[in-house]
């Protein structure tokens, strides 16, 4: 792609050209966080599992289904399989399956293994695949669109870069460490004596540059008393997305005051 | 016209006994090309602080004297529109890149999208000014993946690119090779061309001397020599300061203590070459 | 609201990365601690319990991309970002053994914190290394409360000890002529003239 072509591009709001990133990123994080939460409301089991596979479907419906299993999969064992058998084993129950010294599985502690595994990991697919489906510059511009200051998307940007720069410099300390003779793997003791080293001048370097890191965006007009305008802009929602997050919405509410008067009555 | 006034300015970092700026008195004009020289750690970036807004907004510290920026005292100002009137850019490459781009072409639009310029206009400066600072090449890199050197030119575009009024620039090209360095005092004499104020430190003294209409020289932290460039680096008691002079005035002053002397003082390289020539010839 | 100090925003994403890549860290080197709390009390003794609050909050809601389970314990995060403005503000960074003592307190007051959540949310899993413990001691019999109060406090302790120690090493490493600038330099430095 030549120059021209390549800044041209930026004339043209973003589109993904895929039903589900191209959706407005807080509208998407309204529809997920809906999904997510509604597991809480429903007290079947059935319907978290349910939850389970809709995600697996959106997430394929948005191109994105091997970067979501590529997080999930630890999420599955930990949570599905390794917290589902802590339960299980553990929980009190009065229709004994099993039991060996600690352990009494009944069916009330499968219960409410499942009962607990399908909140969990409903409402930590949604995390995931919001994650999987969102640039954080989009995200961070819908914010702005909304009247939330340049100072957090910067903040929230920042954040990941310099986690990235910070992991490389990690690396590159752990590696001149283990050059100099110092070990960084071995007993416990010595493992421990390498963190100091390496945190300790990577956290002071990366304070003392703030100073300048706050005078060169300065130089930038960052806190500049103007209204900023964007090089790179989303589409407007249409219509028929925003009455279908409004849907979404009041499909919700009712399925909570539902809930409450359940309980209520 | 004055831009900015220091009279029998003081400047005193926090926590520290000794002043960084001692008794400063000069006047800046609109639309002049000025030159710092001087040691190291003489008082060159702190006097780009002052310059800048910084001090006393930014550093605090015990700020002494008179201190008129545009016919209003620093201490009053908006420092924040302040930032939009001077351009600032400073000698590490690593601290001034945003960190929050993906590619050197936004990276040079965020000044622009902070001074609210619209988005075609955004586009047009980005492309003129990577081709003035000849990084074409480099606007679809990611900007956190690349060289000091190639840092420092994005850095130096990205302020230009602002099209300020006045620029302050400390040392821009530390990291360049001698064609960079020709490349970047070339935009930094067009921005004189075009009206503009432009206060720069730098060591490259030859270069300097070629461009700048004055010159301030700082030794521990006042002002010891300021004036039109062709009366300060003839000056050649300035040495024993610690400041660099340009080649051709060290070479006059060897020729004048072989009793040879020439018109005047040679403070650029083709002017110590004209007078060489007419020497000869005669 | 106030104006932020300028410093200041730019050392959240500094405090955010700090507590990831040291957790990363820890888990790279395999120690038995988390480490990953650094950054918040390294900006909330610095600059504040609000900038704190963020780092921490930010920091939670970062973790939680990978493990969404972190965004219970988000609350514990906050506390650490407040505790930090208060340990500076009665200099209780100012020696080694009031050091250590600070990270008692955060470790029982976190402790506390996290219980609740972890034993009647999770039934005592968390998914680290205090999992192995919990789930040893409730197979030998301990019912989940006390089984996770104890695993918890025992990681907590060991965690925050440490996390206080290289704090009061990076805070005596910043310069004061940076420190001065942030909005809590009173806490750190004494001999501070107000004028101008």
């Amino acid at each position: 792609m030549d120059n021209l072509e390549f800044a041209n591009h930026f004339l043209e709001p973003r589109r993904y050209g895929n039903i589900i990133r191209d959706l407005n990123p807080l509208n998407r994080l309204n529809i997920f966080l809906v999904l997510g939460l509604s597991v809480f409301f429903v007290s079947k089991y059935q319907y978290g599992f349910f939850m389970v596979v809709l995600l697996f479907l959106i997430a394929a419906l948005a191109g994105r289904l091997k970067n979501y299993l590529s997080v999930y999969w630890k999420i599955m064992l930990l949570f599905g399989l390794f917290l589902f058998c802590v339960k299980a084993a553990f929980s009190p129950g009065v229709h004994m399956i099993f039991q060996l010294w600690g352990i009494h599985v009944s069916i009330e502690s499968i219960q409410s293994g499942l009962s607990l595994i399908s909140k969990v990991l409903s409402f930590s697919g949604v995390v995931v695949l919001f994650v999987q489906t969102t640039e954080w510059e989009d995200f961070t511009y819908a914010l702005e669109q909304i009247g939330v200051p340049h100072t957090v998307s910067f903040v929230i940007l920042s954040s990941f870069q310099t986690i990235s720069d910070l992991g490389q410099s990690a690396n590159v300390i752990m590696d001149s460490q283990k050059a100099r003779g110092i070990e960084t793997d071995g007993n416990l003791w010595k493992r421990a004596k390498a963190y100091i080293p390496v945190m300790g001048p990577l956290v002071i370097n990366a304070v003392s540059g703030v100073e300048e890191k706050s005078i060169a965006m300065d130089a930038r007009a960052f806190s500049a008393p103007v209204q900023n305008s964007f090089l790179i802009e989303l589409p407007k929602v249409t219509v028929k997305e925003k009455a279908f997050v409004i849907l979404i919405d009041v499909l919700f509410v009712a399925l909570v005051v539902g809930r409450i008067a359940l309980w209520l009555l | 016209m004055a831009f900015i006034e220091l009279k029998d300015v003081t400047y005193t970092y926090p926590l520290m006994k000794e002043p960084a700026l001692k008794n400063i008195s000069y006047t800046f004009e609109k639309g002049k090309f000025y030159g710092i020289i001087g040691e190291n750690a003489g008082g060159k970036t702190t006097l780009c602080n002052l310059l800048r807004g910084l001090i006393p907004h930014f550093y605090k510290g015990k700020l002494r004297g008179e201190t008129i920026v545009n016919g209003e005292d620093i201490k009053k100002v908006n420092i924040d529109l302040l930032s939009t009137q001077i351009g600032y850019v400073f000698q590490n490459p690593f601290t001034q890149i945003s960190g929050v781009k993906k590619s050197v072409f936004e990276e040079i639009a965020i000044g622009l999208e902070n001074l609210g310029v619209p988005k075609q206009e955004i586009i047009d400066k980005v492309l003129n000014i990577a081709k003035l600072v000849n990084i074409e090449h480099l606007l679809q890199n990611d900007p956190n993946a690349l060289s000091g050197g190639q840092r420092q030119r994005v850095a130096f575009a990205s302020v230009i690119a602002m099209d300020m009024d006045a620029f302050v620039i400390d040392e821009p090209t530390s990291q360049l090779d001698p064609e960079g360095t020709a490349g970047i005092f070339e935009i930094i004499h067009m921005l004189k061309e075009q009206g503009k104020t432009v206060i720069l430190v730098e060591h490259k003294i030859d270069l300097l001397a070629q461009y700048a209409d004055e010159m301030l020289v700082m030794h521990k932290g006042e002002i010891i020599a300021g004036g039109p460039t062709k009366e300060v680096l003839s000056d050649i008691s300035l040495m024993e300061k610690g400041a660099m002079l340009p080649h051709t005035v060290l070479l006059n002053h060897e020729l004048n203590q072989k009793n040879i002397y020439l018109d005047h003082v040679p403070v650029t390289k083709d002017d110590c070459i004209r007078q060489l020539r007419t020497r000869m010839s005669s | 609201m106030k104006k932020w100090n300028k410093l200041t925003i730019f050392l959240l994403p500094i405090g955010i990365a700090v507590n990831v890549v040291g957790g990363q860290l820890a888990i790279m080197l395999k120690l038995p601690v988390y480490l990953d709390s650094i950054g918040t009390f390294i900006v909330g003794s610095t600059c504040g319990i609000l900038p704190g609050l963020i780092v921490a909050v930010l920091t939670q809601l970062l973790n939680s991309i990978t493990l969404p389970t972190n965004l219970l314990y988000i609350e514990i995060g906050m506390l650490f970002a407040v505790l930090a403005h208060f340990f500076a503000k009665y200099e209780r960074f100012k020696s080694i053994p009031r050091t250590v003592v600070n990270g008692i307190i955060a470790a029982c007051m976190s402790t506390a914190l996290a219980v609740p959540t972890t034993a009647f949310l999770l039934g005592g899993f968390v998914g680290t290394g205090a999992s192995v413990i919990v789930t040893a001691l409730m197979a030998s019999g301990w019912s989940v409360l006390p089984a996770t109060f104890v695993s918890e406090l025992v990681t907590e302790t060991m965690d925050k000890v440490i996390v206080m120690i290289i704090v009061f090493f990076i805070l005596r490493a910043i310069p004061d002529r940076l420190l001065v600038k942030l909005p809590n330099a009173r806490f750190f430095i004494k001999d501070m003239d107000e004028e101008d």
